[in-house]
């Protein structure tokens, strides 16, 4: 995935799309959004940064992982087998982005309260509990099942700047090679040797 | 350190929001969901002075009950801990399944061999008198042998499993395995002489003990400055850590209960000990003593955990 | 799968609604519909949860409690729809008695198509002719609406993103999830920065639009008239960058003006005059001889000495010195040179672009303003300022200038060539709209009422939508000298939260909403509005619940359509799942009501003059339904629908698509170049309407009702109350600014916006400046209260930033709530408008809009401090 930070409003709808789309439960972000700012007033520069699981080409979280339940796809995709986790947590604390999210237990937004939110508090249950479960840890998934039939990630789809583009880096034919090429995009700490497949794209 | 309640009124930024450095909120007191991420904490201790008591009562003050008590720190203590800590209890068999690249499959590999070595070695001298060793006998040796080693494994595993955090840079260093070690040692020696002292015995030699403990603590304290000193002359993510680590409410368990209390508190008493009045007096200061330097023992994994700091994800510069 | 627009802020992206097991499973945008381009927003994905929210209005309720006022338990109880109806219906049969125009309507900003069909309709069928938006009539827009209605004959201003190549925004989100269009502009600022437009952004906040821009220029709150008035000077009188031939030929800076500052015209036609420089003698501005005019120059006509407007504002703004403008804005006048500079420059006045075969003026620059610099006391002057820039360098509705936003020209569906509508000269010249959604235009002025009618007393005026004046303390007073034999009766809300929305709520509570005998509110939720008012609340069905016309016409007054070519699209709503409990529409309600109240014939009628002006062209409703035929909203919408776009395209048709779009074309884009219509920069004719309505006032006993002196033809900088404030302990200048996670007060309930919006820095905080912070003992996090020289005050958590001016405190939305029926709303972020005064001193002399600037003490509060 490629996000151009110059076109980045920090908006947040890639924030909440992910949630719409997965049912995360509360405290639960797959995506996010940081704000940073620097320099002195007036001459001051903030900038967002939208955030999601890195999908590393070599990821921490999988060499650190005990059990085997954070696993790399052949396509690059770095999943975590809900049924396998334990929910130990070194992937959380090894990740160098921040990308996992433990829930000890499934929660509503609604919680204890009454009809009809109750209705889409079950659908949100049965949602979430078909891609993680509670006690384990999850994260972003590159919207795995929408990109097998042929979708867009959700986050990709709602950007209201289209900010975000998503695509094959392997091939350096496929636009998101194009533009990291063609834009110096970049990884977020590529000291870590993690090779990222999230690029950004400098705002200035 | 920066609280998450979502309740209405007093809402704060989840630390995975802010931008800068970023506390790791998953293992430790006081992190995602308070108490509970403490029993990690509970377990990283509970197996280093578990398995440093075993050494240490082994080695020097051949005391089988003190090293029953440190296995059994180990086998019961270390494992519920891990076990209370854990979303998935039931599953915990998968954590020994990659040791290849996890320290913590590695770390609780460790532990399981030496609590089959330890109990191994210790069996005959705790009413399993059928086994065809003895604790003295060459078998019996060798057995020790395996249990101190890996007894040193599960002592330093903790060290390497922070180590392995690349961006946490107040932990990726190569101090922290030494470190562990060492306290763990510490902590095996205070626990032999408080469990020799509960069961009503006395320690054969305790002028040996304090020198042993005044040679760890000082050890320990020299590890603790340079860790400092290596904190304070790294990034700048480094430097937060340090400052949280002496500048806010951690002070209290660092600087307070784990230096003073826990390391320059004992280290006084051991060298002056001789200087203190006889008897029960002396033995009273050393066991209040053994228990600053637990406490001790306690506070700087938590501080070290607490003050565990991510890089920026967006590095300085960019 | 459905279709229909999304009705979390009033953008109406086209969205596809998803449904699992009768569930509402996922929203997304409609990758086809040029209303949003496929992309969606925070608060369209939060919809279900506002669908599902356990906390929505299910039953009609009414007050048990006979004391109303803010935070007194109303105890609800649950009635029948029934009883609730013979309630209302009763209610009104008395006003209706009494006198109908103690009925007041209120509608939202939000949910234009609904409050027209119904809220104004149903308003004129009644027989009243007092209304007000909500907060929104006095806060969006009284000036910038008139600004953007006299000069675009539109509601504001949208750069020309295609092709704007500098773009300077004054305080307005126009790009970036918030403010018009949202979404869709979103997606065109995107596309023009990386094209390579260059933002400008003159904001006291390092707002978001400010923080993607290339520069940010921290200015005073209320000072953008002083800014722009001194780049106009240096345009006009030093740098000598304006476009000649835009301001002859598009405008009446040719207009001859007399000592009596109007119009020298010619004495038996009338027709305003100009100096015709080839026979160097008067001439008529439209006479088919002229081939130039004077723009300078003194002359004398029949006696009569005068000049060109254009001198006449030519020399008027040279007081605006940048240095003597800096003093007031806190603008560097080196800034202000240079960005006045690049302004006309890069205008690149004289060249010409060629769009599909078609020669037009090519002005890639573009000075666009909105809330922020409108929001003070001066607004219909600092709007005026804003806009004139653009007028100067002729970059008005020409490829790369500012736009109208909305184009008010449509040449018609090409199947059916109806929905047409277009912009004329009057016999000044002068351009009138015909598209605008409201009771009178921009232009020409509206005659005073001779007693005024209404009770904020809008009808002595010529020019605003609503005013402040019946929430003022002394509109009693008011009433009595103006002869209103009627006092307020009964009010019908819909959609808004006016406790929370249109300022200080104690004074509006005090001096106005607890004159009603009675108030009826259709809502979703029961707000602070109903619980502290309200004594009939219906449950309004929610936007995935119901049917609405049409959300992207008209152009004018619906603030969604993307600028710029492209395409046209009319859209609905539809419900995506039946009204869950006892939920209903209040599109349904109304025309129950109607019928009950024995309205039908003149129900149809207003629509029908509704459908007419907005939607372009005639339909005689009362043909198409038979006698005795119920008043029903579907059929209503497949009749209009018909009409305007051929028997295939009934409802059915739009149920099933969403929409309909077809080819924006050249002439309806870029309409000024089109149409020979000029716009004043000169605003001669406020002076004579301003004399009329203060002789009115006169009349009446009440000379200063307002300041009478701003109704001038010359824009000018004059101070809010604030910027006089002499004590020094009050040294902080307070304004609001617009989140893309919320829509005013209404999205703070939803638990995924309330989630999210927790973790940002800026959404639910008081943005301080780091420096300020610290002069003050105050941290990041720590609790302070604002308070203003009247003793209100507002608490919040503290955020630090270096990204706004060290005078100047901003927070986000209109948040704070304190109802019970919005339990997750409550406490949340903060509450800004109890800071607001409504009076004379905060209410714009000219546009009788709503000064909210306010200024402040900030100090630590006692209490909590977490973090
Ligand atoms: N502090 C502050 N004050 C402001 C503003 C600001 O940004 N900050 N903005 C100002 C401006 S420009 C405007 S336009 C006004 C807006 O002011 P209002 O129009 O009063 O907006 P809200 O306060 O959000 O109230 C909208 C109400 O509509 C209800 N609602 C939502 N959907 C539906 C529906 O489908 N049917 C019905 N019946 N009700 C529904 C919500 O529950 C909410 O109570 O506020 C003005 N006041
Ligand atoms: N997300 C979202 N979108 C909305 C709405 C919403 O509530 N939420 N509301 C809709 C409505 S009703 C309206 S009216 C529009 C309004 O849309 P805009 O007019 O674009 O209003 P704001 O987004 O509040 O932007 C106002 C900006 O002006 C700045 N400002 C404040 N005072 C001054 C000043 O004196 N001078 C200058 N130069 N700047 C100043 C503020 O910091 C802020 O950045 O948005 C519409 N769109
Ligand atoms: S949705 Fe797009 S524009 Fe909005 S914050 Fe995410 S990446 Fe940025
Ligand atoms: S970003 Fe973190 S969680 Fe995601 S693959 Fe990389 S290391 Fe693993
Ligand atoms: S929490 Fe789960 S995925 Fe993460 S390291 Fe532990 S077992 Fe692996
Ligand atoms: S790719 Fe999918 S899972 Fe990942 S952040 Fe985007 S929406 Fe969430
Ligand atoms: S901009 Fe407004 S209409 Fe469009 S998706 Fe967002 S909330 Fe809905
Ligand atoms: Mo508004």
């Amino acid at each position: 995935m490629v996000i151009d930070l110059k076109r980045c409003t920090s908006c947040h709808s890639c924030t909440v799309a992910c949630k719409a789309e997965h049912h995360t439960p509360p405290g639960v972000f797959w995506a996010k959004v940081v704000r940073l700012e620097s320099g002195k007033y007036p001459t001051v520069v903030r900038q967002a940064l939208p955030l999601l699981c890195m999908n590393c080409k070599e990821p921490e979280c999988e060499k650190v992982c005990p059990t085997g339940a954070t696993k790399k796809r052949p396509d690059g995709i770095v999943i975590v087998d809900s049924k396998q986790c334990v929910g130990c947590r070194y992937c959380a604390v090894a990740c160098p982005y921040g990308a996992r999210n433990f829930s000890s237990d499934w929660t509503d937004y609604f919680t204890g309260e009454k009809k009809p939110s109750s209705e889409f508090a079950a659908h949100s249950k049965k949602k979430w509990m078909k891609e993680s479960d509670k006690g384990v840890v999850s994260k972003c998934n590159f919207c795995v099942d929408r990109v097998e039939k042929g979708l867009k990630p959700a986050c990709v789809n709602a950007c209201p700047t289209e900010a975000r583009t998503f695509g094959d880096l392997d091939d350096p034919e496929s636009e998101v090679s194009q533009l990291i090429k063609k834009r110096r995009g970049m990884q977020l700490h590529p000291e870590y040797g993690t090779d990222a497949s999230v690029y950004y794209l400098p705002a200035r | 350190m920066e609280s998450s309640s979502t309740s209405s009124g007093s809402v704060l930024q989840f630390e995975d929001f802010k931008s800068g450095p970023r506390a790791q909120t998953e293992w430790g007191f006081g992190g995602k969901r308070k108490w509970r991420d403490g029993w990690l904490l509970m377990a990283m201790f509970l197996g280093g002075i578990g398995a440093g008591q075993f050494v240490v009562s082994t080695w020097f003050f051949h005391s089988v009950t003190s090293a029953v008590v440190g296995v059994a720190i180990v086998a019961v203590g270390k494992t519920v801990a891990h076990l209370l800590y854990l979303g998935q209890p039931s599953r915990f068999y998968r954590l020994f399944l990659k040791p290849r690249t996890s320290w913590i499959s590695r770390g609780l590999i460790f532990m399981i061999v030496f609590v089959a070595f330890a109990a191994a070695y210790l069996a005959p001298d705790i009413g399993f008198s059928w086994v065809p060793w003895t604790t003295g006998s060459s078998l019996g040796q060798a057995l020790w042998l395996g249990a101190i080693l890996s007894a040193s494994l599960v002592m330093v595993y903790d060290g390497f499993v922070l180590a392995s955090c690349k961006s946490i840079t107040s932990w990726n260093t190569a101090l922290m395995p030494p470190l562990f070690f060492t306290y763990a040692i510490a902590g095996g020696v205070a626990m032999t002489y408080l469990t020799v002292t509960a069961a009503g015995k006395k320690i054969l030699s305790e002028g040996d003990m304090t020198t042993l403990d005044a040679i760890l603590l000082t050890t320990m304290f020299a590890l603790v400055v340079i860790y400092i000193v290596n904190m304070a002359a790294s990034t700048a993510t480094a430097r937060e850590s340090l400052r949280r680590l002496v500048g806010t409410r951690l002070a209290v368990a660092f600087i307070g209960l784990a230096i003073v209390a826990g390391l320059l508190v004992p280290l006084v008493i051991a060298y002056y000990r001789e200087l203190a009045v006889e008897g029960t007096v002396a033995s009273v200061l050393l066991a209040a003593s053994c228990i600053l330097e637990l406490a001790g023992d306690l506070s700087i994994r938590h501080s070290i955990l607490s003050a565990g700091l991510h890089t920026p994800v967006f590095s300085e510069g960019l | 799968m459905v279709k229909t627009s999304c009705g979390m802020c009033y953008g109406t992206c086209t969205v596809d609604v998803h449904l699992e097991d009768g569930i509402v499973s996922g929203i997304e945008g409609d990758p086809d519909s040029p209303q949003g381009y496929g992309n969606i927003c925070a608060k369209g994905l939060s919809a279900p949860m506002m669908l599902y929210d356990p906390s929505r209005l299910n039953y009609p309720i009414v007050r048990t409690n006979p004391v109303k006022g803010i935070g007194v338990d109303p105890g609800w109880k649950r009635i029948s729809w029934d009883e609730a109806m013979d309630l209302l219906t009763s209610k009104l049969k008395e006003c209706m008695a009494r006198d109908p125009r103690g009925l007041y309507t209120v509608g939202s900003p939000t949910f234009p198509a609904e409050r027209a069909f119904n809220i104004l309709s149903f308003r004129k069928a009644f027989g009243t002719p007092n209304y007000y938006t909500g907060g929104g009539g006095l806060h969006c827009g009284n000036g910038a609406h008139m600004i953007g209605g006299i000069y675009h004959a539109s509601w504001s201003v949208i750069p020309d993103f295609k092709y704007t190549n500098l773009a300077i925004y004054w305080g307005c989100s126009k790009g970036h999830g918030a403010g018009h269009a949202a979404n869709v502009a979103a997606k065109q600022a995107a596309d023009a920065k990386a094209r390579g437009m260059r933002l400008i952004v003159f904001d006291p906040f390092l707002s978001t639009q400010a923080s993607t821009a290339e520069e940010w220029v921290p200015i005073k709150a209320g000072t953008d008239a002083a800014a722009a008035l001194a780049m106009a000077n240096l345009l006009v009188n030093e740098y000598g960058l304006y476009d000649a031939d835009y301001l002859k030929w598009k405008t009446n800076a040719g207009y001859l003006i007399g000592p009596d500052g109007l119009y020298v015209r010619d004495k038996k036609t009338g027709v305003p005059l100009v100096w015709n420089t080839g026979t160097n003698k008067q001439d008529a501005f439209n006479s088919k001889g002229l081939k130039d005019m004077a723009l300078e120059g003194d002359f004398e006509v029949s006696g009569v000495k005068c000049s060109p407007s254009f001198k006449i504002l030519k020399e008027h703004l040279k007081k605006y010195t940048p240095q003597y403008a800096s003093e007031i804005c806190g603008v560097p006048a080196n800034t202000l040179r240079r960005v006045a500079k690049d302004f006309g420059e890069e205008a690149k006045i004289g060249s010409t672009i060629n769009i599909e075969g078609k020669v037009l003026p090519y002005r890639p620059v573009a000075s666009i303003y909105f809330r922020g610099s409108q929001g003070h006391y001066n607004q219909a002057w600092d709007c005026m300022s804003l806009v004139l820039l653009n007028h100067f360098v002729g970059a008005a509705d020409v490829p790369g200038g500012a736009l109208a936003f909305g184009p008010p020209v449509h040449l018609g569906y090409p199947g059916t060539g109806k929905l047409k509508y277009s912009v004329e000269p009057d016999k000044d010249g002068l351009m009138v709209a015909s598209n605008w959604p409201y009771a009178h235009l921009p232009y020409p002025p509206n005659e005073p009422k001779d007693p005024p009618q209404r009770l904020d007393l809008q009808d002595l005026f010529y020019i605003p939508t609503y005013t402040t004046i019946m929430a003022w303390e002394n509109n009693e007073e008011l009433w009595q000298k103006f002869k209103i034999p009627y006092r307020p009766d009964v009010m019908i809300s819909f959609a808004t939260n006016q406790i929370m929305s249109v300022g200080n709520p104690k004074t509006l509570f005090e001096n106005f909403l607890k004159k009603f005998r009675f108030i009826a509110s259709f809502n979703i939720y029961s707000t602070e509005f109903e619980e502290a008012a309200a004594d009939l609340v219906l449950p309004d069905a929610s936007f995935l619940e119901r049917y609405s016309s049409a959300t992207t016409f008209p152009t004018v007054g619906v603030s969604c359509h993307a600028t710029g070519l492209g395409e046209w699209i009319w859209a609905i709503r539809q419900p995506v799942i039946q009204p869950m409990a006892e939920r209903r529409p209040m599109v349904d309600v109304i025309l129950e009501l109607s019928e009950r109240l024995g309205l039908h014939d003149k129900y149809l009628e207003a629509v029908r003059e509704w459908v007419d002006r907005a939607y372009g062209g005639d339909i005689d409703l009362k043909k198409v339904f038979k006698p005795g035929e119920k008043l029903n909203f579907e059929r209503l919408l497949d009749v209009i629908m018909k009409d305007r776009f051929g028997e295939d395209k009934g409802l059915e048709f739009f149920k099933e698509h969403g929409y309909l779009k077809w080819d924006k074309r050249v002439e309806e884009v870029y309409w000024r170049w089109f149409n020979d219509v000029r716009v004043p920069v000169y605003l001669e004719w406020i002076i004579r309407a301003g004399r009329k309505s203060k002789a009115v006032a006169e009349k009446y006993g009440v000379p200063d009702l307002v300041d009478w002196s701003a109704h001038t033809a010359l824009p000018d900088w004059r101070p809010c109350p604030t910027h006089a404030e002499k004590d020094p302990e009050y040294d902080l200048e307070g304004f609001y600014w617009r989140s893309a996670l919320h829509t005013y007060s209404m999205t703070m309930q939803n638990p995924w916006l309330d989630e999210v919006s927790q973790n940002d820095p800026y959404t639910y905080t008081i943005q301080v400046n780091a420096e300020t912070a610290k002069r003050k003992g105050v941290k990041e996090g720590d609790y302070v209260w604002l308070e203003n020289p009247k003793g209100s005050k507002a608490r919040g958590r503290v955020h630090l930033t270096d990204g706004i001016r060290p005078d100047h405190v901003a927070i986000a939305a209109n948040a704070g709530h304190w109802g019970k029926g919005l339990p997750r709303a409550k406490g949340k972020g903060v509450f800004f408008n109890e800071l607001i005064e409504i009076d004379k001193e905060h209410t714009c002399p000219v546009s009788l809009g709503q000064d909210i600037c306010v200024k402040l003490k900030l100090y630590k509060d006692g209490g909590a401090r977490s973090g």
